[in-house]
């Protein structure tokens, strides 16, 4: 199996903040790898450079053997925490901007999603509610059959039974030997999922481990995720 | 990708611009209505000022586009937009190009308006002076207007041959200008946008775009007169026209507008510059927040 994700002492500082202090990660494809951390631990940040949003960093960053640029944003399908569509859109415009820029869009599943999850392809984004803004973004997502799926909070908000939904649609719908990584910090929710944990705290790789390790000792994530930052839940 | 960027961008700006143009067609038909009036009536002082009113919707039209631009790049390369923008699988410069495009576009076609709102004026009051008196020649017609607004201000023209020489020479002058300065305009915007979303700058939020804006061009401004100052070489333009000229210290300024090399070559090379530190910024400075 191939590399998807290739990360050498990675290093981030807002200002004179330091988010990430020499992260080194490495992730082969075809994995639900749980990025799990406290607020503020650098989680976003590392995503956002993944993606290929944030360019100011020191370090080495490899998606499928190349630096983050055209090829690495043409095989990554990003969720962000907010809603990044434009307002004035409607559903139906979402489905073919996305149609137009990613070869791997597929157009015919987005609109069975939007059927199944009951939105409306004429309602423009600015009067949908916040649930139904994010349903929307996660199937166009989805929709695409991409190398890497980075899903930054995709559960931030939602009720239960919403996050349930969710997550189906995520193992419903990612592309075979396509990697996911999801960011969270609802583990409970999500733990059953995970192929890997990366838990990131003060800047720094606290846990790397498959979940098959993890279970062998004998606790869960969320035990472990306890131990590792020390507070309570 | 370039077309597809560019087909999407004018997509996302008609939504802008569709609400300022609607409002546009419907104030200055009530215009152009109390416009025929006053020129049946031949109530010249009425007329001017109407004139007037017209001159102040293409500069609302202008002003409405200008800030629709700087919204519109703002928010979606900038704000929670550019989260998509960013991620898209295309380079920095085939997306500044085609947002700069799109902008150079939308404010040429608010100088396009410009020019139809105040030529409508005209044909508004010719058709309705050409009802009066029963005119068949458009030349009499031109004339009676020529005489109605010879009141209100001096005019150089005494016939309509006179009129459209002087038109032709600054049409073509004036497409050539528009085309630089708007080009100017957006690179100028683009760059002070871009700039006041690099740390530490992007605290101070719009008062941070529009200080940096003001300096960029209150900058270009002096070196441009410096340019014109040094170089004394350029072009006259008057009611008669545009002439060459290379001897400024002959003209009268009330009369005439003078474009030097700091007019014409300067803003060339600043926009390219700008142009060249915005892409530079985007593939290197920006953080979205």
């Amino acid at each position: 199996m191939s590399k998807i994700i290739e990360v050498k002492g990675l290093e981030k500082s807002y200002g004179r903040k330091q988010v990430l202090r020499g992260i080194d990660l490495n992730f082969e494809e075809g994995q639900i790898i749980g990025l799990l951390g406290p607020n503020g631990c650098g989680k976003t940040s590392l995503i956002k450079i993944l993606t290929g949003l944030i360019h100011d960093y020191n370090g080495t960053v490899l998606i499928d053997g190349k630096e983050p640029g055209v090829y690495t944003k043409s095989i990554t399908a990003y969720l962000p925490e907010r809603t990044y569509l434009p307002e004035w859109m409607k559903a139906k415009d979402a489905i073919s901007y996305f149609n137009d820029f990613f070869k791997d869009f597929d157009k015919v599943k987005a609109t069975e999603m939007l059927n199944r999850f009951r939105l409306d392809p004429n309602q423009k984004i600015k009067t949908m509610s916040k649930g139904m803004q994010e349903k929307l973004q996660l199937l166009i997502v989805m929709s695409r059959a991409s190398k890497l799926y980075c899903l930054d909070e995709p559960l931030g908000g939602v009720d239960p039974a919403t996050r349930s939904a969710i997550l189906d649609v995520i193992m419903n719908n990612y592309a075979e030997k396509s990697t996911v990584l999801i960011s969270t910090h609802l583990i409970n929710d999500v733990e059953r999922i995970f192929n890997s944990v990366l838990m990131i705290g003060e800047g720094k790789v606290k846990l790397d481990s498959s979940i098959d390790e993890i279970r062998e000792s004998g606790r869960s994530v969320e035990e472990i995720f306890k131990e590792v930052f020390s507070f309570g839940w | 990708m370039v077309g597809k960027l560019i087909k999407n961008e004018l997509k996302a700006g008609l939504h802008f611009m569709a609400p300022i143009y609607i409002v546009t067609a419907v104030i200055s038909a009530l215009l152009y209505i109390l416009l025929g009036k006053a020129a049946e009536t031949e109530n010249a002082p009425q007329a001017g000022l109407l004139i007037l009113g017209i001159g102040f919707v293409c500069i609302c039209v202008f002003l409405c586009t200008i800030i629709s631009v700087i919204s519109n790049f703002n928010k979606s390369m900038f704000k929670d937009q550019g989260y998509l923008t960013f991620t898209l699988p295309v380079t920095s410069n085939q997306l500044l190009f085609s947002k700069a495009l799109c902008s150079f576009l939308w404010i040429l076609l608010s100088y396009i308006i410009t020019l139809a709102l105040l030529a409508g004026a005209f044909f508004s009051m010719m058709f309705k002076l050409m009802e009066k008196y029963d005119a068949e020649n458009i030349e009499i017609t031109a004339d009676l207007i020529i005489n109605m607004l010879s009141g209100v201000v001096n005019l150089p023209w005494t016939n309509l041959a006179d009129i459209l020489s002087a038109i032709i020479s600054i049409v073509i002058f004036a497409v050539i200008y528009l085309f630089i300065t708007t080009l100017h305009t957006v690179s100028q915007i683009y760059f002070s946008v871009s700039l006041s979303n690099i740390r530490p700058l992007d605290k101070f939020g719009m008062f941070s775009t529009i200080g940096i804006y003001f300096i960029v061009w209150a900058s270009t401004s002096i070196i441009s007169t410096i340019i014109n100052s040094s170089i004394p070489f350029g072009l006259k333009i008057g009611l008669t026209g545009v002439e060459t000229v290379a001897d400024f210290s002959v003209l009268d300024p009330t009369k005439t507008m003078l474009f030097g090399i700091g007019d014409l070559v300067f803003p060339v090379i600043a926009t390219v510059f700008f142009f060249f530190m915005t892409s530079w910024f985007m593939k290197h400075k920006i953080n979205l927040k």
